[in-house]
């Protein structure tokens, strides 16, 4: 049963694919359209957290935030903004309902405040991950095109430890052997697609954790609709601008 | 006297009625329109009403007749306040905006209405019928005039804005009403108000309301979207056909750039691949653009005189290659009687049997791809050919046939799926075919093969028949040529330079004739009195005794095994008049130098008895590609096409260079010992003649500035220009020295080139290493391995083997290479 999660934003990239990487652990409710939002849905929705993001924004919060206090005291509140974004409501942190992460912050950092938010557990808002610092993050390439996964693997040699596979099953055999901190995997695959891949990763316990960024050729509305249901992490179109590829993986799991 | 109220009011009934019952969309004029036939329908019943009452006074009851006057001229005054409603709803509807300014414009309604009830009415006796009049009267008038007014009013502002229909269905309307107005006023007891009317609401719904109009218009709007889509459409596939093609090809054009200046054969390599996936792109979009060609109807067959011949031989050549790559054999069948040009569209009769046979030969692993053009009988001044492809393929199940010409499917996908193609091949034939007034026959049998047929008409322009396609011809363009192997023959080749020789033997391999070297005159001598040779071949210009005077000592030798043979001469020397001299001086041929193979094999044929020798075919001309392959480093000064033309194959050329370079030295040190000494005639001859072979060499592995500069030497000894000789020698040989280095790329990479038999155990300690990087998945550790294993030369089994585990690399099949190195032992 996943946690509910209501998560305003302005529409634009940054927030879309904040959207998409909460979606792949909670049950997100995503208004883009702040203006339009209403304190209904709030009570409506009951969600376990609502998380404001001010990336872009143009809107005011202050009214939303005096609602929260007031009506839905039990629902913690988490702003994403940057220092001087959130400097206009710096008086609501001193509540222990609101909650500020500011950016740039790691993907997995996000989901792991938010996490421990819902819980109620408490977080310490300046911990970078010191485990295997120093060490470089891994991440699986999942492909049955050998010249993708050869290019994709060169492109990210230098900042991480990449290991390849050719088919679902492999991609088993290779977590199996060392366990990655993302995987890159392919949709469109013959024999066991992506799809079966993503969900048994999901049903495994441990497998779960790991972000999955799905690697797509088709640029239709339909298939990239289609695997978002799925929740993964994210989604690339192939082939992949390289810089953006790196930047999507930084932001996720860091450098 | 009231019948013909009661009449109207019928017909305006029945009007209603026929409105009602058709279908059709309700509009927001409907319901003004629907309003104003109700209003109507009960004016004219109260009319009636009111001419009953008003001609039976004495019976009716006053109050009575005063409510029926007073609701009949209301209804009336409210009709036209409803027709100017409905005017100015039409309006809005057809400019698409609220234009109500005058809210107000009921008031001069509610006047006249309340003029109605207070202010007293008169009645008349008259012959015909009683009738109203007075004050109350007057205020129907003067209502109906206001809002007619309104209405002209609205017809004048907005006269550009209302549809030419409606406005002429208002104004028939209007001028129908008001001659049976004014009739009315001046004669009062006409009361032909109604028959006004019934005038106005039947024009009226004749033309606007009628729902068959009103489809009509819709129809209209719809046809004029339509088309504006479609001209969209067109002009967009006009427009992305240029912008799709342009930047594909500046992508093959810097391509070739690159294929063609980069010095890195890593980086032609990856040019190449590229060049291969861009041709391939550009096929499928082209493919594509025909595809909505076609169906946009904008795909035009031009008629023009052209040649069957020609294209025949066109698309022969095309599939014959790659019918030979798949090693299939590909069979044709031409009649000899069709005629040698007709009138028809030659460009989509080559995409069509291009189309179809490129689909037998992918479809097809085994067997062979039949094509088969016969003349049926002519009909007319037109010639009927039917054109026939057959293959022994997979088939096609019958199920599948309807899938096969629709755009975009291809059949059994999950099979199908390495077989390259976007699906539109067949759908662009089988419509084509419709264009060109043909159609498609399909036979197959899944598993054993298809047949795929289609017949032209066309007008004969030249009805000569073009008579039997020259085997020959055909030929060349199936890739496999004559040539004889001769394995019980021996033959004497006679040249000082070495690597003349080992290209000579080199040339000669595949037809398996015994070849033994001499270096020189003396050495052929002995040669011939040891051993019955069948040809000796003699160069020409060599130190010591040259081919000349080794003839003329050969023929005083008396008897020898060797008597009997042939002897050729190797001769740079091609000018006109030389073969006579030599067939002159004894010799029984000649052959230039540098020697072509095909001439050379040819000869050898000939001059050996008939009994040593047995025609084979061979491979054809796969040299050609060689050398446009990517693996020859490119070298300054060498140029490999031209070497390529002294060679068989990429194999024996590389041999020949790798040895060139490794004698390089020892030749440079040679003639510079021999430069020493030019100062006698003797001694230039000594030197001519090196320089001489020098310059052989350096043409056959096609290093032409050398080949060059020796010839300039060698002109200048013969003339005995000392001074040249003296200046030029030095430059000469820091060139020839510089290849050292120049050659140390190839040199190096086939120097590695070890013999797989002996080095079985290294094979197999990288293969183990294979497996397990291929269990690891270890996509780097695969690829330089098989940088190890390249270097190996392998024949046989070993060769097909290594060849599919260098493809599981590149494609990274794991399970495959872990099976296949763990089978192999």
């Amino acid at each position: 049963m996943k946690n509910k999660v209501l998560f305003i934003g302005e529409d634009n990239k940054t927030n879309n694919e904040l959207f998409q990487l909460l979606n792949w652990r909670f049950q997100v409710t995503y208004y883009n359209d702040p203006v339009s939002f209403t304190y209904e849905e709030l009570k409506e929705g009951n969600p376990a957290v609502l998380i404001v993001s001010m990336v872009g924004n143009r809107q005011d919060y202050h009214e939303l935030f005096d609602y929260m206090m007031k009506e839905c005291r039990e629902t913690p509140v988490i702003t994403i903004s940057t220092k001087t974004e959130s400097e206009a409501y710096e008086s609501y942190y001193d509540n222990k309902q609101f909650v500020k992460i500011l950016r740039p912050i790691l993907g997995k950092r996000v989901l792991e405040i938010c996490r421990k938010v819902i819980v109620g557990s408490d977080y310490q808002d300046e911990e970078e991950e010191t485990s295997k610092h120093g060490e470089k993050r891994h991440i699986l390439v999942v492909d049955d095109n050998a010249m993708v996964l050869r290019n994709i693997k060169s492109v990210l040699e230098s900042q991480y430890s990449v290991a390849v596979a050719p088919s679902g099953v492999h991609a088993f055999l290779s977590m199996g052997k060392k366990m990655p901190d993302l995987i890159l995997l392919d949709y469109e695959m013959p024999g066991m697609n992506g799809k079966e891949v993503l969900e048994k990763i999901q049903e495994d316990e441990e497998l779960k954790e790991i972000p999955v960024l799905f690697l797509t050729s088709m640029d239709n509305r339909d298939t990239v609709l289609k695997l978002l249901t799925l929740r993964p992490a994210g989604y690339i179109l192939k082939p992949p601008d390289f810089q953006m590829l790196l930047e999507k993986i930084e932001n996720i799991i860091g450098k | 006297m009231y019948k013909t109220q009661v009449a109207c009011a019928i017909f305006i009934l029945y009007i209603g009625i026929l409105y009602f019952w058709s279908a059709g969309k309700k509009t927001e004029s409907s319901k003004w329109f629907v309003a104003l036939l109700s209003c109507s329908f009960f004016q004219l019943i109260f009319d009636a009403c009111s001419v009953y009452t008003v001609n039976h006074l004495e019976t009716v009851s006053p109050i009575l007749n005063r409510v029926i006057h007073i609701i009949f001229l209301g209804l009336l005054q409210v009709m036209f306040y409803l027709a100017y409603r409905y005017l100015e709803i039409i309006i809005e509807e057809e400019i698409g905006r609220k234009i109500r300014k005058y809210r107000f414009s009921i008031i001069p309604l509610l006047l006249t209405m309340a003029g109605n009830i207070f202010l007293p009415v008169y009645y008349v006796e008259s012959a015909r019928s009683n009738y109203s009049y007075g004050p109350s009267v007057y205020m129907t008038y003067i209502g109906v005039a206001v809002y007619v007014l309104f209405i002209i009013f609205l017809m004048v502002r907005y006269r550009k804005q209302i549809p030419q229909k409606k406005k002429r269905a208002i104004y028939v309307a209007l001028w129908s009403e008001i001659p049976v107005a004014v009739y009315q006023i001046m004669i009062p007891d006409s009361l032909i108000t109604c028959v006004g009317i019934v005038l106005f609401i039947t024009g009226i719904y004749m033309t606007t309301e009628n729902p068959d109009a009103v489809l009509a218009e819709q129809l209209e709007k719809e046809k004029r979207r339509a088309d504006s889509a479609n001209a969209a459409k067109t002009n967009f596939l006009a427009n992305m056909s240029h912008e799709i093609r342009t930047p594909i090809n500046a992508v093959l054009g810097m391509n070739e750039l690159i294929m063609r200046e980069s010095k890195e054969a890593d980086i032609k390599k990856y040019a190449l691949n590229v060049d291969r996936a861009a041709k391939s792109l550009l096929s499928i979009i082209n493919d594509i653009l025909d595809i909505t060609k076609i169906e946009a109807g904008k795909l035009k067959v031009i008629s023009a005189e052209y040649s069957v011949e020609s294209v025949l031989r066109d698309v022969i050549t095309m599939i014959s290659f790659k019918a030979n790559v798949k090693d299939l054999a590909f069979k044709v069948q031409v009649d000899e009687n069709i005629p040698a040009m007709l009138m028809g569209d030659d460009i989509r009769l080559r995409q069509i049997l291009v189309n179809l046979l490129n689909n037998a030969v992918k479809y097809t692993q085994k067997g062979s791809v039949t094509l088969k053009v016969t003349m049926l009988p002519v009909e007319g001044d037109k010639a009927r050919i039917r054109f026939l492809v057959k293959d022994t393929g997979i088939g096609i199940k019958e199920e599948d046939m309807e899938k096969l010409c629709a755009p975009f499917e291809r059949i059994e996908e999950k099979r199908n799926r390495n077989i390259e193609g976007t699906g539109l091949g067949m759908s662009i034939t089988k419509q084509l075919l419709e264009l060109l007034n043909s159609r498609l026959e399909i036979n197959s049998v899944y598993g054993e093969g298809s047949e795929f047929a289609f017949e032209l008409c066309q007008e004969i322009v030249d009805s000569t028949p073009i008579g039997p396609m020259e085997e020959t011809k055909l030929e060349e363009a199936s890739e496999y040529r004559q040539s004889f192997e001769a394995p019980e023959a021996g033959i004497l080749v006679v040249d000082d330079n070495e690597l003349n020789r080992k290209v000579f033997a080199g040339l000669l391999k595949a037809t398996r004739v015994q070849i033994d070297e001499a270096c020189g005159g003396r050495e052929c001598l002995s040669k011939v009195q040891e051993k019955k040779y069948d040809i000796i071949f003699l160069d020409h210009m060599m130190p010591d005794m040259d081919g000349m005077e080794t003839l003329h000592a050969m023929k005083e030798l008396g008897e020898f095994p060797s008597k009997e043979a042939p002897v050729v001469i190797l001769t740079a020397n091609a000018i006109v008049g030389a073969r006579e001299k030599y067939l002159e001086e004894g010799f029984d041929a000649f052959l230039a130098k540098p020697i072509d193979y095909k001439k050379l094999e040819a000869l050898v044929a000939e001059l050996l008895d008939e009994s040593l020798v047995q025609v084979v075919s061979v491979p054809g001309d796969y040299r050609a590609e060689s050398v446009e392959n990517s693996e020859l480093p490119s070298i300054e000064g060498l140029d490999w096409n031209y070497a390529g033309q002294h060679f068989q194959d990429t194999e024996s050329m590389l041999e020949t260079v790798r040895f060139f370079a490794d004698s390089l030295e020892f030749e440079a040190q040679t003639l510079f010992v021999l430069s020493t000494d030019i100062a006698t005639e003797e001694g230039r001859k000594a030197y001519c003649t090196k320089v001489h072979s020098m310059k052989n060499s350096a043409a056959t592995i096609g290093i032409i500035p050398l080949a060059g500069m020796a010839k300039v030497l060698e002109d200048a000894a013969r003339g005995g220009e000392v001074e040249v000789l003296q200046s030029v020698t030095p430059v000469f040989l820091s060139t020839w020295r510089s290849y050292g280095d120049k050659l140390a790329a190839v040199v190096k990479r086939n120097a590695g080139k070890k013999n797989a038999k002996e080095h079985k155990e290294e094979i197999d300690s990288l293969l183990v290493q294979v497996r397990t990087a291929a269990e690891d998945m270890d996509i780097d550790a695969l690829d330089l391995l098989w940088k190890q294993l390249a270097e190996f030369e392998c024949e046989g089994e070993l060769a097909e083997f290594m060849d599919r585990i260098h493809k599981a690399i590149v494609e990274f099949d794991v399970d495959y290479l872990q099976e296949a190195v763990q089978n192999k032992k």
